[in-house]
């Protein structure tokens, strides 16, 4: 008998989905599924609310690595692609099943949805049928509660679709369908688990990074060039890497300004420079991996004189996420292990050992006077260092 | 960056072109294995077989106590996990230094979680480790007696010889193991009263992955890896050809080298220590009298030792703060802290370590490089309360 045919089955979730919105949606992931895991555009079709693809098997295990990366997938699954026929649907359903069977599968079930009306049985007839025929010669028992495996069984227009185990997408909305922003990114822990949350809802994500050497080390920088390249996974197209020139303004400051206001003073010059960038770059807006209430710059007070230094938007996704989640997330992302090497990106120079919680307005623009901003944050950008990293093409190279 | 000034030679070396030399036969036409029985068989095993007589030689042993391993770390881990044993119901006690490398030191930590006693001797604030120190902690339980010869922070000689002699008097059936791998051909040793001496290539101008174990052959150490039964059964893999072609060539020229050598460094080191002296606050933490001059750990209150060496980077020179593997772990030096320094001495830490490849140039333009980036970095680090 010939090996029936298999086919690549994509769900997405269209709730909120409209019109332009919808198209443009669409468009959009069938371009990233097709760029991410390199399936080319003509074998990628939208049909009834579902991207199918065309794909040899002997690259399934990279296909599905990589379509768990690309936000706007809910599920996906290999499924068979059979005529109208019950008799071809029962014996494809009873193989599965025993090859189920023989991977240790006790209890099973059987989800039927049909959209083609004309077809000789109805979903329940469907279930029923060939649930006894799955328990008669498979002789596996039905569970309907927690089945070990369930036969999800779908009659549209055009074929059956019969297929197991689909595999959760990460959700969210396809990157760059709701702007760009610039993220602030850190060797830490909570910046990478920022951009992945932004990129969740949408947002293509370029990253900065305040490099001060020798305060900082090459090492520093090579960790958050080894966070992007994991970021740019998700990122689809690529992510660039700014890398603008620090130790200036650093070293004017702890000479110029109290101890006590450095970490909100470097912030907003932080700020200041990465508002240079987005008009330069034309991004929506600035993000940071700030929660509330962790350290000195996090206060609302603090945060809030950051956010007078530019008059842009300013995305914090983990606002209100706890360190147990925000760890959770980025063991998941890979980028845990990463920024938990001990290269730091901030020298103990710079840390303030005892740092204001509450910094004034005023007292900043007095103390911020006393620096040459303008050409400080000149050099900053002159002496910028800007890096592109594309998704999976970076991962093996070295540089 | 065009200048390129490499004073780290204590975390690793640069291949010599002798040595690579010799091994290259053995990457291309020479690429067979020691076990075949053909004439490629042949070939390689009689290129393992010579290095293996040229180290015994140097190391005035018999050849069939000299075993190649993948390096340092390796031959660490065979003699301390194998030559104690498990499971047994009497006691056991272990005694070391505090300042030993993380390779002896984190094995020891395993095996004391496994209900071994272990004694820790410190050193004094020179770093130095007395045979009566060692001695003192000897018990009727000891089985093993693990002291480095050369310290790879400091460059501090310890003076393994007559500790081993005092071990063997006290109780011959104490294994005493030494970690040479910062000595080997750079310092004489007499293996009379060693029962094992580690030693690695990538220290000497060979590459790295390449390593050996003098084990006397009155002592009996359990294999960690099990397979072919290559080297006598003690490590099976096949074996590294070319990286024992290179360890033996290199051993050849650091042993016909030495004494040149270390009249050399000594002069070259004397002379950096001369010109550091004009820098204010300079902090000797490596005892001249007592260390290979191959090594100069030195501090600059207040500016960390990490920053010094970015800067010192920038500017094309290599160095390391504390040990290499302890700059990646950010741990402060175990080995400074060990001998009491002061925190401010340890944080601040820089090492030189020097090869016979370092020249007087390498020194003068080293000093240069850091007088020019100290003040400003002393300036910025005083601002901090
Ligand atoms: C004293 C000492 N022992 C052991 C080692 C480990 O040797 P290897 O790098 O060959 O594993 C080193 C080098 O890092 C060392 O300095």
């Amino acid at each position: 008998m010939q090996e029936s045919e298999k086919i690549l089955m994509i769900g997405y979730d269209e709730i909120g989905l409209k019109g332009n919105n919808r198209r443009d949606f669409i468009n959009r992931l069938i371009s990233h599924i097709s760029h991410a895991a390199h399936i080319p555009q003509k074998d990628l079709e939208h049909r009834q609310g579902r991207i199918y693809g065309n794909f040899s098997q002997e690259r399934k295990p990279e296909i599905f690595n990589r379509l768990t990366k690309i936000f706007g997938i809910k599920w996906f699954s290999e499924a068979e692609l059979l005529p109208h026929s019950y008799e071809q649907l029962q014996e494809a359903a009873l193989k599965a099943a025993k090859v189920k069977k023989k991977q240790g599968a006790e209890t099973f079930k059987i989800e039927t949805r049909r959209s083609n009306k004309d077809f000789e049985l109805n979903s329940r007839q469907i279930n029923v049928q060939l649930g006894d025929e799955v328990r008669i010669n498979a002789e596996m028992q039905v569970d309907v509660h927690t089945p070990d495996v369930t036969f999800f069984v779908e009659v549209r227009r055009d074929h059956i679709y019969l297929y197991t185990d689909p595999h959760d997408g990460p959700g969210g909305l396809p990157v760059g369908s709701n702007g760009s922003v610039l993220l602030l990114i850190s060797g830490g822990i909570d910046s990478p688990v920022a951009a992945w949350h932004l990129m969740k809802r949408g947002l293509a994500v370029d990253c900065v990074y305040f490099h001060s050497p020798p305060y900082t080390g090459e090492k520093a920088l090579e960790k958050v060039r080894n966070l992007v390249r994991v970021l740019s996974q998700w990122n689809i197209e690529s992510m660039q890497l700014f890398v603008p020139y620090f130790t200036g303004i650093q070293e004017q400051m702890v000479e110029e300004m109290p101890e006590s206001i450095w970490t909100v003073a470097q912030r907003r010059y932080m700020h200041r420079i990465a508002d240079r960038l987005l008009e330069r770059e034309s991004y929506h807006g600035l993000a940071t991996g700030d929660s509330v209430g962790q350290v000195a710059s996090q206060t609302l007070e603090n945060l809030q004189q950051i956010d007078q230094s530019t008059d842009t938007l300013v995305l914090r996704p983990l606002t209100g996420f706890d360190k147990d989640e925000i760890i959770s997330i980025a063991k998941e992302i890979g980028s845990f292990e990463i920024s938990i090497q001990p290269y730091e990106d901030c020298c103990v120079l710079f840390a303030p050992g005892n740092p204001s919680t509450r910094v004034k307005g005023d007292r900043l623009a007095y103390e911020e006077r006393k620096l040459d901003d303008d050409a400080l944050i000149e050099e900053a950008l002159t002496r910028m260092q800007v890096e592109n990293y594309s998704g999976y093409k970076d991962q093996y190279e070295m540089s | 960056m065009e200048r390129q000034i490499y004073l780290d030679n204590n975390a690793t070396t640069p291949l010599d072109p002798a040595v690579v030399k010799a091994l290259q036969p053995y990457l291309y036409d020479r690429y067979g294995n020691a076990s075949s029985v053909h004439h490629k068989g042949v070939e390689a095993e009689q290129a393992i077989d010579a290095q293996r007589r040229l180290i015994a030689h140097n190391l005035n042993v018999s050849p069939g106590e000299i075993y190649f391993t993948s390096g340092g770390t390796e031959s660490n881990n065979l003699v301390l996990q194998g030559s104690v044993r498990r499971g047994m119901k009497k006691k056991q006690h272990i005694v070391t230094t505090a300042i030993e490398h993380s390779s002896v030191r984190e094995v020891i930590d395993k095996l004391e979680s496994r209900k071994i006693d272990v004694t820790r001797i410190l050193p004094d604030e020179k770093g130095r480790i007395s045979v009566g120190q060692i001695t003192g902690a000897l018990r009727e339980e000891t089985v093993l007696v693990s002291v480095m010869h050369v310290n790879n922070e400091t460059g501090a000689i310890l003076p393994v010889e007559d500790i081993g002699k005092a071990v063997h008097n006290y109780n011959s059936d104490i294994t005493f193991h030494v970690d040479g791998v910062q000595a080997f051909g750079k310092y004489p040793v007499d293996l009379t009263y060693i029962d094992a001496y580690t030693f690695s290539g990538h220290k000497i101008h060979a590459p790295k992955g390449i390593g050996g174990l003098y084990i006397d052959e009155k002592c009996y150490v359990e294999p960690l890896l099990y397979g072919g039964g290559q080297e006598s059964g003690v490590r099976s893999g096949t074996e590294n050809v070319p990286g024992i072609v290179g360890l033996g060539k290199a051993t050849e020229l650091m042993f016909a080298e030495r004494e040149k050598m270390l009249e050399r460094l000594s002069s070259l080191r004397n002379l950096l220590v001369e010109r550091l002296d004009g820098i204010a606050d300079v902090h000797l933490n490596t005892s001249l009298e007592h260390s290979l001059p191959s090594t100069l750990n030195v501090s600059f209150p207040p500016v960390p030792g990490e920053v010094i060496v970015n800067g010192m980077s920038e500017k094309g020179v290599c160095i390391s703060s504390g040990s290499a593997c302890n700059a990646r772990r950010k741990a402060k030096s175990h080995v400074l802290a060990a001998m009491g320094l002061e925190e401010k001495y340890i944080e601040s830490s820089i090492r030189f370590s020097f090869s016979r490849q370092t020249g007087k140039t390498d020194i003068n333009e080293t000093f240069e490089t850091l007088k020019e980036l100290l003040p400003r970095l002393k300036k910025i680090a005083r601002l901090q309360s």
